[in-house]
């Protein structure tokens, strides 16, 4: 292959971090209006009162948008992607601090933010939910009395029950053998509760949207997004409209991770434009930015059985998903993380119950790993607590349980390709597991710890493609998916230069825009090289073969005689007998006009049955694993990663650069909650820290010294290059690396994320304190 | 953020009286890097600021013969931290300045700017007390010379007088033998503001014995942390002295608060931990 394969930089890398490119909160509009937002001040109450008349008659207002506005509209006033739960602008309730009470839009900036104090607004204070668990029991005070599923809600939430009532949005269960015979055959029984809490993505561009409604009632909207076309359904939903009478342009995106997916600021943007008659842009802030979307914290309660040889045979875990105020994706988040919640074992016997459970929090989104981080902090952490109790190697245990290639998942479906056991072994070989660590003597301690992690990507889906050869023979590759800053732009360019034997610079990826390019479902769940690019495979496949139909014609020859060349059209075997694409549709139409079409669509399938969870999940396996080595001071509980190896399966990978950029990316995110970051509310619900001041995500001062990314290429068969998705690949398993190899190194087990210096030295001064003397573990 | 004017004055004694005359909501703004983040939070929204970056003749550090440094209230953390004089006379400040945020924040700051914000978590005011620094301050009513170990009041307050502005730091020679020590331990990431930090200065005389030693903590109470008890060590010899002793009288003289940096016990045992790092760093092998 020419050009798949290969390290190419990505062909906007330098533009995007020089600031040349257009980002959303840099669009213009002529006649463009400036929106702030009204957000609540407390986390669950009753508006009694909402006055917007003082803000309406401030000199430079154009509007406030109210509830009024959106109840005397024939519109759909709630919005999102599974429930219809979250109102553009809050009609009775607000239900978490920040929720939208109203918004304004005024002729610049600082008047709509003028304007927002003096709009009048009484609250009812209601009581207040804030623990997952509580929320999840009966009788806890209601934060939704009434919800409504989406009507074009995805194929694989069917297997979710919407029913459960109270606060529960969603409940997955799956079942698999019998879960009461597993665990009466086991000879141990390991139970415990873990707990991982809320972060932000720490995207450094804001949610952004301009807006504008036509004359016509049709809708503009250029967004801040990762899914166009999820957007653009959502707004069609809400606004009633055709699809095609809304239009969703992604201009360049300073990365989303999960944030920027399914719809955000764009139905109170086009809401505020509506009433105001004019484009408006909004921006919001970086504290508006941590109260618009949050990963889910999740509480874990797992118990295993297992055999006196090693085999785990029953495993029954409950997950509590903190959906906050509004369910957003967490249906899907929550299931997932739910039949991955045993992790890539052979279990006979699994009972697995995940509940997205309503809190008084800001809204849980997608967040890079979709539900994984959290179940792995739980089950990998189990699997050293079992070998230690078991007094057998924490490497062994796992490879002696790990699915393979041809093993059966606990859904029932079987893996194919999966890497867990040469992702292990790779970054075990990496750490030197099984050599003791060199102990630097003193206060310090150093352990090694390793995690193995599976995760489902979106399925069913769809990506489809329009590739156009121009008549110069260059090529434009109409795609939705979004160059979020992982580098698609690159590697579906790559892909399209091989398939139709053109360079790199011949080929430009358009950006997405729903009135233009067709349909794709999401860049997210690291889907895009996988399906889009296989889209884009099959739509190069009828370009070449439309060219190759007209070069046979002119050339007289049979088209399976013909080959493509470096933009050539040449006989096989007759390397002198070449003629240029341009040509080829230059002599087509005896003139140098008109172009060559070709479209592609890529649908995966799939679904699970609602009872047992039974089916098919997954059109691919991301398999993953890490390896680290840290140093503990044992006088501060502060502790130093000193290396980080990190394995996944590629498939192929297209661009083998980009995709070890995925995976330290990664394992920065990764590293920054599992020390780091929490988004902290106190006992009332007031958010403590939602800002870049007190919300503290590493810096590359706070990376490894020694970092191993490790790219394995099992590849895929339903891609043309055998190649799935990275992105995700290898952020589930570090946390669980980071707890295991400081559990080695000072003996102290915290279950409860960001693991913060605090923690562990209490968990040294109750270990001292219960051994009667001061020691650290036995070091690998 | 609210808007406000901004002043820009030639001097500083223009400064002086734009402030004296503005009233409470008129504040000074040097590097912006604490009153810009108040004020696009909107926790505090100032009418007007004097801005005092554009005013010359304030950004140098200057040493004199004897050792001692002038730094100009303008200096900014940056500089300090680069300086060479500051290396020569004074390398703890160096080293004090490198741990501040970030090197955006740093190019930003200012030293007159961290002196006066009075926030008890920063790294370079408690380092310059341990010094035994003065700051030399300029209002309507004059000039004065102020001792920096009494210029705070509590977190976010000092007393400065208003119209009253921070022109220059005036730090005196460290002695013979000397020098100091700057720790900083952080519970979030190495930018972040310290849990505790903890700035030691002292040395041996020739006979061996102490003759100076002055600990200062940070971020374990509203204001920098004057450890009293070290001054009682001077004319004894390190290997006398119940160095642990002293620590444990830091840890229970400070007096912290439980926030996201660490609970309140977790704060106490690191002032604990980090005053005895300071004093093993500053004088070795010599500890009991």
């Amino acid at each position: 292959m020419n050009i798949v394969g290969k390290s190419v930089p990505s062909v906007q890398g330098r533009e995007r971090v020089t600031g040349a490119v257009t980002f959303t909160p840099s669009i213009e509009m002529p006649g463009m209006v400036h929106a702030k937002v009204l957000r609540s001040p407390v986390p669950h109450a009753r508006i009694t009162r909402l006055d917007a008349s003082r803000a309406e008659k401030l000199p430079g207002v154009i509007c406030v948008l109210t509830r009024d506005d959106v109840l005397s509209w024939n519109i759909n006033p709630y919005y999102g992607p599974v429930l219809q739960d979250q109102p553009i602008v809050a009609i009775d309730k607000v239900r978490y601090v920040g929720d939208i009470v109203a918004a304004v839009a005024a002729v610049d900036v600082q008047t709509a933010e003028d304007a927002l104090e003096l709009i009048e607004v009484d609250y009812e204070e209601l009581p207040v939910v804030l623990d997952v668990e509580a929320s999840a029991q009966p009788g806890a005070p209601l934060i939704h009395d009434r919800f409504h599923k989406h009507e074009t809600a995805f194929e694989d939430l069917k297997c979710l029950d919407f029913g459960a009532g109270g606060n529960i949005a969603s409940h997955f269960k799956l079942r698999k053998g019998d879960i009461a015979a597993g665990f009466a055959q086991a000879d141990h029984i390991f139970e415990h509760t873990y707990y991982h809490q809320i972060t932000q993505h720490g995207h450094l561009e804001p949610h952004a949207s301009v807006a504008q409604v036509l004359p016509d009632g049709r809708v503009d909207v250029w967004s801040s997004t990762q899914n166009p076309s999820v957007v653009r359904d959502g707004l069609a939903a809400t606004y009633k409209l055709p699809l095609s009478k809304v239009r969703v342009r992604a201009p360049f995106l300073g990365a989303g991770y999960g944030a920027k997916t399914y719809p955000k600021m764009e139905p109170l943007t086009v809401a505020v434009a509506r009433k105001a008659r004019r484009p408006v842009r909004l921006v919001l802030t970086r504290e508006e930015v941590f109260q618009t979307a949050v990963k889910h914290a999740v509480l874990v309660k797992i118990k295993t059985g297992v055999t006196k040889n090693g085999t785990l045979i029953a495993r029954e875990v409950a997950c509590y998903f903190d959906q906050g105020a509004y369910a957003d994706i967490g249906p899907r988040t929550s299931k997932n993380g739910g039949y991955a919640a045993g992790g890539p074992y052979k279990i006979a016997n699994l009972k697995l119950d995940s509940y997205d459970v309503y809190t008084n929090k800001t809204p849980g989104c997608a967040y890079r790993g979709f539900g994984i981080p959290q179940v792995c902090w739980a089950y990998e952490q189990e699997m050293d607590r079992i070998a230690e109790a078991l007094g057998v190697d924490g490497l062994q245990l796992r490879l002696q349980n790990i699915v393979r290639d041809g093993d059966e998942f606990a859904t029932g479906e079987i893996l194919n390709p999966v890497a867990c056991a040469e992702s292990l072994e790779a970054v075990a070989k990496e750490i030197g597991w099984g050599t003791p660590c060199q102990q630097p003597g003193g206060n310090m301690r150093r352990g090694k710890g390793i995690a193995v992690a599976i995760k489902s990507t979106m399925t069913p889906s769809l990506s489809s493609a329009i590739v156009k050869m121009e008549e110069d023979g260059s090529i434009s590759v109409l795609s939705g998916s979004v160059d979020i800053g992982q580098g698609v732009d690159t590697s579906l360019a790559q892909i399209a230069a091989e398939a139709l034997s053109v360079s790199l610079e011949r080929v430009q990826v358009v950006q997405p825009d729903t009135a233009v390019t067709p349909y794709d479902q999401s860049t997210s769940s690291s889907r895009t090289t996988f399906a889009m690019g296989s889209a884009i495979a099959i739509a190069c496949g009828e370009v070449r073969d439309q060219l190759l139909a007209m070069a046979a014609e002119q050339l007289e020859v049979a088209a399976e005689d013909l080959t493509l060349d470096q933009g050539h059209v040449v006989v096989k075997g007759m390397p002198t007998r070449r003629v240029s694409y341009e040509d080829v549709i230059r002599r087509k139409y005896n003139m140098r006009v008109g172009s060559i079409v070709g479209k592609g669509v890529f649908k995966t399938t799939g679904g699970l049955d609602p009872e047992t969870g039974q089916g098919k999940a997954s059109a691919f396996w991301f398999t993953s694993a890490c390896g680290v080595e840290v140093e503990v001071d044992t006088d501060t509980g502060r502790v130093t990663v000193l290396k980080m190896a990190s394995a996944c399966n590629a498939g192929k990978a297209i661009n083998p650069l980009l995709a070890t950029g995925q995976i330290e990316g990664s394992n920065g995110m990764a590293l920054g909650f599992t020390f780091l970051e929490e988004l902290a509310y106190d006992p009332g619900g007031q958010p403590l820290n939602p800002n870049f001041l007190d919300y503290h995500m590493p810096t590359i001062l706070d990376t490894p010294k020694e970092v191993a990314s490790i790219l394995i290429e099992k590849p895929h068969p339903e891609n043309p290059y055998g190649a799935i998705g990275v992105g995700e690949a290898t952020i589930p398993p570090v946390s669980a690396a980071l707890g295991n190899a400081i559990y080695n190194a000072v003996g102290v087990r915290v279950c409860d994320l960001p693991i913060k210096p605090e923690k562990v030295l209490r968990g040294l001064r109750e270990r001292a304190a219960s051994a009667g003397v001061a020691q650290g573990g036995a070091g690998r | 953020m609210k808007q406000f004017d901004f002043l820009s004055p030639g001097s500083f004694a223009e400064a002086c009286q734009m402030l004296a005359e503005g009233g409470e909501e008129v504040r000074p703004l040097a590097g912006g890097t604490a009153l810009v983040i108040l004020a696009k939070s909107g926790v505090y929204a100032p009418k007007a600021v004097v801005a005092l970056k554009l005013i010359p003749g304030h950004n140098e550090i200057t040493a004199d013969a004897a050792g001692g440094l002038r730094i100009g209230a303008l200096v900014s953390q940056r500089a300090l931290e680069t300086s060479d004089a500051v290396r020569h006379t004074h390398p703890v400040l160096n080293d004090a300045a490198t741990l501040v945020g970030n090197i955006r924040v740093r190019v930003m700051s200012t030293v007159g700017g961290t002196i006066c914000e009075a926030d008890p978590q920063a790294d370079v005011p408690g380092t310059l007390i341990a010094l035994g620094a003065r700051v030399e301050t300029l209002s309507p009513a004059g000039s004065r010379i102020l001792d920096l170990a009494d210029f705070y009041v509590g977190p976010y307050e000092t007393v400065l007088q208003r119209g009253e502005l921070v022109t220059a730091v005036l730090v005196p020679p460290l002695p013979a033998g000397v020098r100091g020590i700057y720790l900083k331990h952080t519970t979030g990431p190495i930018s972040d503001r310290p849990c505790v930090g903890v700035c030691a200065v002292g040395g041996c005389d020739t006979q061996g014995r102490i003759s100076h030693l002055r600990v200062v903590l940070n971020g374990v109470g509203p204001r920098p942390l004057i450890v009293t008890e070290a001054q009682a060590l001077v004319g004894q010899r390190p290997a006398d002295v119940d160095m642990a002793a002293l620590a444990a009288a830091a840890a229970a003289a400070c007096e912290p608060v439980s926030d996201l940096r660490g609970s309140e016990w977790y704060k106490r045992e690191m002032a604990l931990v980090f005053t005895t790092r300071a004093l093993r760093d500053l004088f070795g092998g010599e500890l009991k």
